[in-house]
């Protein structure tokens, strides 16, 4: 059983504390992983007793109807528009210096002046620097996403480019110093960075609200499988590795497989593979299937793919890098590759008529959920706990 | 000298202040029950409004390499807690005495917060209204001293009013200094000229985009979005003034696709008619003669262009403005 997270009333501190939140993410709707993620912090924090305000570094458009939604979540959102050169040095190298933006330090100077924050939580290691605007009577959260250091190994280790952010382990160690405290969102992070020998890690993963129960299927349709992603090179790479093998068996699986998101457009044009392209809603896709698949073949950072599912009553299989970080709660299989995950599928669902585990399946996924819900509670009393005594 | 001017000098001693370091840190705040602004002291970083009275409009400020904010005002009835934590995190307080004495009270109770927490404050207004009564203790407790104002009634905490010196508020030295920083910081376009021992006419070009104010939702996130001094879809546009004295204004109204010497222009009971209207290949350039705004009225110049002059594609903006006002 876990206590009761200790909160920040404002009838404690005469009014409620507040905390400035910086992202680059389009938090409304939030439909990707790192936007949600911000939400999750976004409702902890409310839920202990914070008015949150939003410094948004404008890198995903900015437009009236965002400024409503945003206006409805937030106390105060200032905008500033993106002005980070973010060059890329040779060797996929990005120096957090070239990555943060200084035009944001005015904006959030002046918020504070005017708000006075007592916590300022920001998203990505090369935000690290806008903590040094604050003083040392303000908190310093710096929200990790992934561990950026040497990540471009993870990709040229799978043949592939590297994308996006890729930092020495020296800046980012500089970066993760300038915060009182650096969440990690798997365990396995945390334990790496703790490693690098950093005191001010706290993991905290990242569960989604629970959107229905697992329930038993409508008996109307085929037993359905289903894969959502957007179209990143290790979602194409995985899809094309997974459908691959599925194929190289020679004799077509007898269940449809839905697919949809971005990767679509990557994705082999196969028998029993039902392409939906981009859903607006996220039911839409998971009233449509039966059980969830994230077939990853590497990757880095937050699986959102897997924990998912598991928020709108599916259980999921997926292979090891998918459930990376998950590991210790996981009760549902887990296969080596998509090679272990393609001879399971085989044989548990390639005989049409033959027993199903689905029953199953949504037993050991319902309590894999009540193991994530208890262990992100317990990390969100470990924060609270950690905020309280610095508040 | 009318007390109607008040409200310049004032702006041009507190803007002083910031600008001298001369304030204990914290941020400068105007106690009020109208919609006003000090662009002066506006242009020298945040500040806020507490308000004694519904607001109803949504008024902005420019952010360096980013969309426009709104202006913070807080309604004090609304939200108690936030208006006493600005006040007791305030560098100075200013407090424009109403006439309405219910009012005058809840704002002589919100100052006394101020002064609890030591925050120096500045009372000022014309001396005939009857909102004075209800400071009368506060001006007591806090030894609050009169400073030299002209036709106008001030009181200052100790330290403010050392610090004015012999000329007291209408000091045009001091005003002189500060003008020419702040031309020089590029902080603001105003020029001053010195008409007379404590006269002065200032020209005041300042961003359209701190005068818009909207009266709806939608529209102030079209302003947030586009970060220009919108009108509605309807052609209508409420400006909020500089100062409460009577002033020359020139607007240079754009996107409008008609003639707009016909618009219905408003300001508190006042109907007003254009002085001029030059239409250029920048856009309309709007000349008005605007009296002094009545005591305890918000200063809003309300517009209402015709509408065959706003486009069915987009919006019409206010894209320079431009004050001539004498402290005389």
């Amino acid at each position: 059983m876990n206590s009761p997270h200790p909160s920040f009333s404002p009838s404690s501190l005469g009014s409620a504390p507040r905390c400035l939140v910086v992202s680059f993410n389009r938090l409304m709707p939030a439909d990707q992983g790192n936007a949600r993620r911000i939400m999750q912090m976004v409702r902890l924090y409310k839920s202990q007793g914070f008015e949150v305000d939003l410094l948004y570094h404008n890198e995903e458009g900015f437009d009236p109807a965002l400024s409503h939604a945003l206006a409805a979540e937030f106390g105060r959102v200032n905008v500033v528009r993106s002005r980070a050169p973010k060059h890329i040095q040779p060797g996929h190298v990005c120096r957090i210096v070239d990555w943060y933006d200084r035009g944001l330090e005015a904006a959030a100077r002046d918020m504070h002046q005017l708000r006075g924050y007592s916590v300022v939580h920001v998203n990505y290691v090369w935000y690290a620097p806008l903590l040094d605007q604050f003083g040392s009577d303000v908190v310093k959260v710096l929200d990790t996403h992934d561990v950026f250091g040497e990540r471009r190994a993870k990709y040229t280790a799978a043949g592939m480019k590297p994308q996006w952010f890729s930092t020495t382990y020296a800046d980012e160690d500089s970066a993760l110093r300038r915060a009182d405290a650096a969440l990690a969102i798997q365990k396995e992070e945390a334990a790496e960075l703790a490693a690098r020998g950093h005191r001010n890690i706290l993991y905290l993963p990242y569960v989604e609200p629970c959107v229905r129960p697992f329930e038993r299927r409508d008996g109307g349709r085929p037993l359905t499988f289903g894969y959502l992603g957007s179209g990143n090179d290790w979602n194409i790479l995985s899809m094309a590795d997974f459908l691959g093998r599925l194929q190289a068996r020679g004799v077509p699986f007898p269940h449809p497989i839905v697919v949809a998101g971005g990767v679509c457009r990557h994705v082999r044009e196969m028998a029993g593979v039902i392409k939906l392209g981009f859903v607006q809603e996220l039911h839409t896709f998971y009233d449509a299937i039966d059980i969830a698949l994230n077939p990853m073949v590497g990757g880095t950072g937050l699986k959102i793919k897997t924990v998912e599912p598991l928020s709108y009553g599916r259980p999921v299989l997926t292979t090891l890098p998918g459930a990376q970080g998950l590991t210790h709660l996981w009760g549902l299989p887990v296969f080596e590759d998509n090679a272990g995950l393609t001879d399971y599928l085989v044989n548990e669902f390639g005989r049409p008529g033959g027993p199903s585990p689905l029953e199953a399946l949504c037993e050991q996924a319902a309590s894999t959920r009540v193991a994530l819900d208890d262990e992100y509670a317990n990390q969100v009393n470990r924060l609270s706990i950690w905020l309280a005594s610095r508040v | 000298m009318t007390a109607t001017v008040v409200d310049v000098w004032v702006d041009l001693f507190a803007a002083s202040l910031v600008r001298g370091g001369m304030l204990r840190a914290g941020l400068p705040v105007v106690l009020t029950d109208t919609l006003r602004l000090l662009p002066l002291l506006d242009s020298q970083g945040p500040m806020a409004w507490i308000h004694t009275s519904p607001v109803g409009y949504r008024d902005h400020v420019p952010v360096a390499q980013g969309q426009p904010t709104t202006r913070l005002r807080v309604e004090a009835a609304a939200e108690p807690a936030e208006a006493a934590r600005l006040l007791r995190r305030a560098s100075v307080c200013l407090v424009a005495v109403p006439p309405d004495r219910g009012r005058a009270a809840r704002m002589a109770a919100l100052a006394a917060q101020a002064l609890q927490s030591r925050v120096a404050l500045l009372l000022f207004s014309s001396p005939d209204v009857a909102g004075w009564a209800a400071f009368e203790p506060l001006i007591r407790q806090g030894a609050l001293q009169p400073v030299e104002a002209g036709a106008a009634r001030v009181l200052a905490s100790a330290q403010l009013a050392g610090s004015l010196g012999e000329a007291g508020l209408h000091d045009a030295e001091r005003a002189l200094r500060l003008t020419e920083q702040l031309t020089r910081a590029r902080q603001v376009d105003i020029h001053l000229q010195r008409l007379g021992d404590r006269q002065l006419r200032l020209r005041l070009r300042t961003d359209p985009l701190r005068l818009i104010a909207a009266g709806a939702e939608t529209l102030a996130h079209h302003i947030a979005h586009e970060g220009r001094a919108l009108f509605n879809s309807r052609g209508l546009g409420s400006l909020l003034l500089p100062w409460g004295a009577p002033s020359a204004a020139r607007l240079l109204l754009r996107n409008v696709r008609a003639r707009i010497d016909g618009s219905e222009i408003a300001l508190g009971p006042h109907t007003l008619a254009p002085t001029a209207v030059d239409y250029t290949e920048h856009g309309a350039f709007l000349r008005l003669a605007l009296p002094a705004v009545l005591p305890g009225r918000d200063a809003l110049l309300h517009l209402s262009l015709p509408r065959e002059a706003v486009p069915g594609d987009g919006f019409c903006d206010i894209g320079a403005a431009e004050f001539t006002v004498e402290t005389a």
